[in-house]
């Protein structure tokens, strides 16, 4: 093989992998947008606006950039300003389905429920198959306090979609907390897990599913690991220091009880951990010097 | 002598055999033939380690994972190629998992002749062989969250674990050989998701159920069903056996008619997670659970971990729904209930209840924050208020005052006895641990 044929084909070579592929520059509204879901991401929802605004300025009307604008306006609870996003989304591209569910769910929260209740089941009559209509549906119907209907609707979500990881997790939380329930949530858990192995509300579901029935070894990792992925959160808190005191780590737990009452506002939370911490300090637990 | 003709060629090439290279003629120098016979030896001691380290450590080890991927990789496109269009979705490989391991239990993996002893959280994939010794207990988890609790002298093979990439229907199967195990097969989130036992004579198709099936060494097999549905298949007969049902399959793979089984009592006493403060380290657990008609007598089990592997208290005559257990010291405990039948076959049991026993020696304190006498015309009144342990019962001179869940008390006290000098403030705790403090009420 000559020299020059030899250089050919590394050059063919070079072309073909990946790494060595050079790459586009980005637009500079792409770039924004980049910038501003990596901020969207890490919870900086005030500058992720700012950053789409800033890409919308620049003349990039793409339904994508209201619908995450309206995204970023919603975390912060400006709903009205989120609204006219996603309906500016919807303006662009009628048929933008992830805007649509963003709108009922906007709608629900700013007040204007049977809108939000028209605008979902239209959404359903039109586009049946779509799963996550479903799940937004039994959302709804669960916060109103219909928790067979909420089941019926998840269920039908994941039907349609085996994977939707939410309702899965929702199915397995309905059926956990029903008295009689008419089938395991295990499985629906199990799977939600398999599908979002590090979401906090899904380990932290499984675990208290093995505290109940009393598989504490399983519940204190799950349980870990959602308490070790998100610390702030106070319910993983409350359930962690819980599983903590029934494995006999009671000055672990008696430390959590007491961040749980540092952190606490919700009166019913602060009164379980009240419980928990005299219980504690009753039975001669202290907490430890570090 | 008949003169044979030279074979037509095909191609003349002597032309262009001259210009070929003279192997002969090519010189290599030493120095290269000592690296590449480096590179080579090399090579070679790597292929070598790579091999002998998986088939130490099986599928657990990285190089054994690799290799049995990279062999079910292969399997699955033989399954393609030969399969027929229905069935040409391509399918994964799932795992089950060794939850719980007491006694002495064995593995051998499909691709192992050697049996090794099995560890909690090991991986079993299909063609693993699991087996228990008198007095051991294993448990399988499988990723649907269905569970297979395998008791002594067992020996079962792991079957099919698929799931379908496209549809997600997961199948899975398990071969009882001599085997006694429960089973706990929960519904599939996904419709058509399938669980077979298969055994000598019969395999049992399970939508959702639990069961337990005993294979005896003469081929016969006892198989329970406590809540659920199971279709039975000897090939020749087929039967559907049902809630609290229990059937027999002969060698000659015949199947009894099914017999009813009794349903599992409900407890009532203790409440799941109750806790139990004990001020002596010992604590006596009341049980009672409803009747089962048609009950001769129940079983009561309790033990330290929910396997109910080594029980602390196992009675099996109670012919009453009730039962105070002897003091149990410190720690968790689970508790489940049985009826018996006339025949003293077991039925189904209650969900385990998990309750705790903890120590509490120390006294619960009493912090009063207001305690004032007054005279009225009616007489001397007092009024106390201050803080004990949430759970505590107080009293004040004897009457009792209410505290909140927050240990908080507050109480006007009338009519105080003619020249009562003093009054005591006694707490109890949960526990029995008393604290008394004693407040004049005379100046």
């Amino acid at each position: 093989m000559s020299a020059r044929s030899l250089f050919a084909a590394l050059a063919v070579l070079a072309a073909l992998l990946p790494g060595c592929r050079r790459e586009t520059p980005l637009a500079p509204v792409d770039k924004l947008e980049q910038t501003a879901n990596g901020l969207y991401a890490a919870g900086e929802h005030e500058q992720a606006e700012a950053g789409y605004r800033k890409a919308l300025e620049l003349g990039a009307q793409r339904p994508r950039l209201h619908n995450n604008l309206g995204n970023a306006l919603a975390r912060q609870g400006k709903t009205g300003a989120a609204q006219a996003a996603y309906r500016k989304a919807l303006e662009l591209d009628p048929e933008y389905l992830f805007a649509m569910n963003n709108l009922v769910l906007a709608l629900y929260r700013g007040g204007e429920r049977d809108l939000a209740r028209q605008f979902l089941s239209k959404a359903q009559m039109n586009w049946p198959r779509v799963s996550f209509f479903y799940s937004t549906d039994g959302y709804l119907r669960y916060l109103e306090g219909d928790r067979a209907g909420a089941l019926a609707a998840f269920q039908e979500a994941i039907r349609l979609n085996p994977d939707a990881a939410a309702s899965l997790n929702n199915v397995g939380a309905l059926l956990l907390e029903s008295p009689v329930p008419d089938q395991d949530p295990l499985p629906f858990l199990m799977r939600a897990i398999e599908k979002n192995p590090e979401n906090v509300l899904y380990r932290d579901t499984l675990g208290w599913y093995y505290f109940k029935k009393g598989m504490f070894a399983e519940a204190t990792i799950e349980i870990g690991k959602a308490f070790l992925y998100d610390p702030k959160n106070l319910e993983v808190r409350v359930h962690f220091a819980t599983v903590l005191e029934w494995i006999g780590k009671e000055q672990e737990a008696l430390e959590q009880w007491t961040k749980v009452l540092e952190l606490a506002d919700d009166e019913r939370v602060k009164r379980v951990a009240h419980e928990h911490y005299w219980d504690l300090q009753g039975r001669g637990v202290t907490a430890s010097a570090n | 002598m008949r003169y044979q003709r030279p074979e037509p060629r095909r191609n003349d090439s002597r032309a262009k055999d001259d210009k070929r290279l003279n192997w002969r003629l090519i010189r290599v120098s030493y120095f290269a033939v000592k690296i590449w016979g480096a590179i080579l030896l090399l090579l070679a001691l790597g292929v070598g380690g790579s091999v002998l380290y998986s088939r130490s450590r099986g599928t657990e080890s990285v190089v054994g994972r690799l290799v049995s991927l990279a062999r079910r990789s292969v399997d699955q496109r033989i399954a393609l190629i030969t399969s027929s269009p229905e069935e040409a979705d391509l399918v994964e490989q799932r795992f089950a998992t060794l939850t719980f391991v007491s006694g002495r239990v064995e593995i051998q993996r499909a691709t192992d002749l050697a049996w090794k002893g099995g560890q909690d959280g090991m991986r079993l994939a299909s063609g693993d062989r699991v087996r228990t010794f008198s007095s051991a207990r294993a448990e399988v988890g499988f990723d649907d969250g269905n569970v297979l609790r395998i008791k002594p002298d067992s020996l079962i093979v792991i079957g099919d674990l698929t799931e379908n990439v496209r549809t997600k229907v997961r199948k899975s199967s398990v071969r009882l050989l001599v085997s006694n195990i429960e089973a706990d097969i929960k519904k599939s989130v996904v419709r058509g998701s399938q669980f077979r036992l298969e055994m000598p004579t019969a395999t049992a198709e399970i939508d959702k159920a639990r069961m337990s099936v005993e294979i005896r060494a003469d081929k016969q097999s006892q198989v329970s069903v406590y809540s659920g549905q199971v279709d039975l298949d000897t090939g020749s007969q087929r039967v559907q056996v049902t809630d609290r049902k229990t059937v027999m399959i002969s060698a000659l793979k015949e199947i009894t008619s099914p017999e009813n089984l009794l349903p599992a009592p409900r407890v009532t006493a203790p409440r799941p997670l109750e806790t139990f403060p004990s001020a002596t380290g010992g604590v006596v657990i009341s049980c009672a659970w409803e009747a089962v008609s048609g009950a001769r007598a129940y079983r009561l089990e309790i033990a330290g971990d929910r396997f109910f592997d080594k029980p602390v208290v196992s009675r099996d005559d109670l012919r009453v729904t009730a039962f105070a257990t002897p003091s149990l010291g410190q720690g968790v405990y689970h508790v489940r209930v049985a009826a018996l039948d006339a025949q003293g076959r077991t039925g189904d049991f209650a969900d385990p209840v998990p309750v705790r026993i903890v120590v509490d020696r120390q006294a619960p304190f009493i912090e009063i924050q207001k305690f004032v006498v007054l005279q009225s015309g009616r007489g001397r009144e007092v009024l106390v208020n201050g803080r004990t342990e949430p759970g505590a019962t107080l009293s004040v001179g004897g009457r009792p005052v209410l505290v909140d869940e927050t240990g908080y008390f507050s109480a006007v006290l009338k009519g105080l006895a003619v020249g009562q000098a003093e009054m005591e403030i006694l707490a109890r705790d949960r526990a029995g641990n008393l604290k008394s403090l004693v407040q004049r009420v005379q100046s």
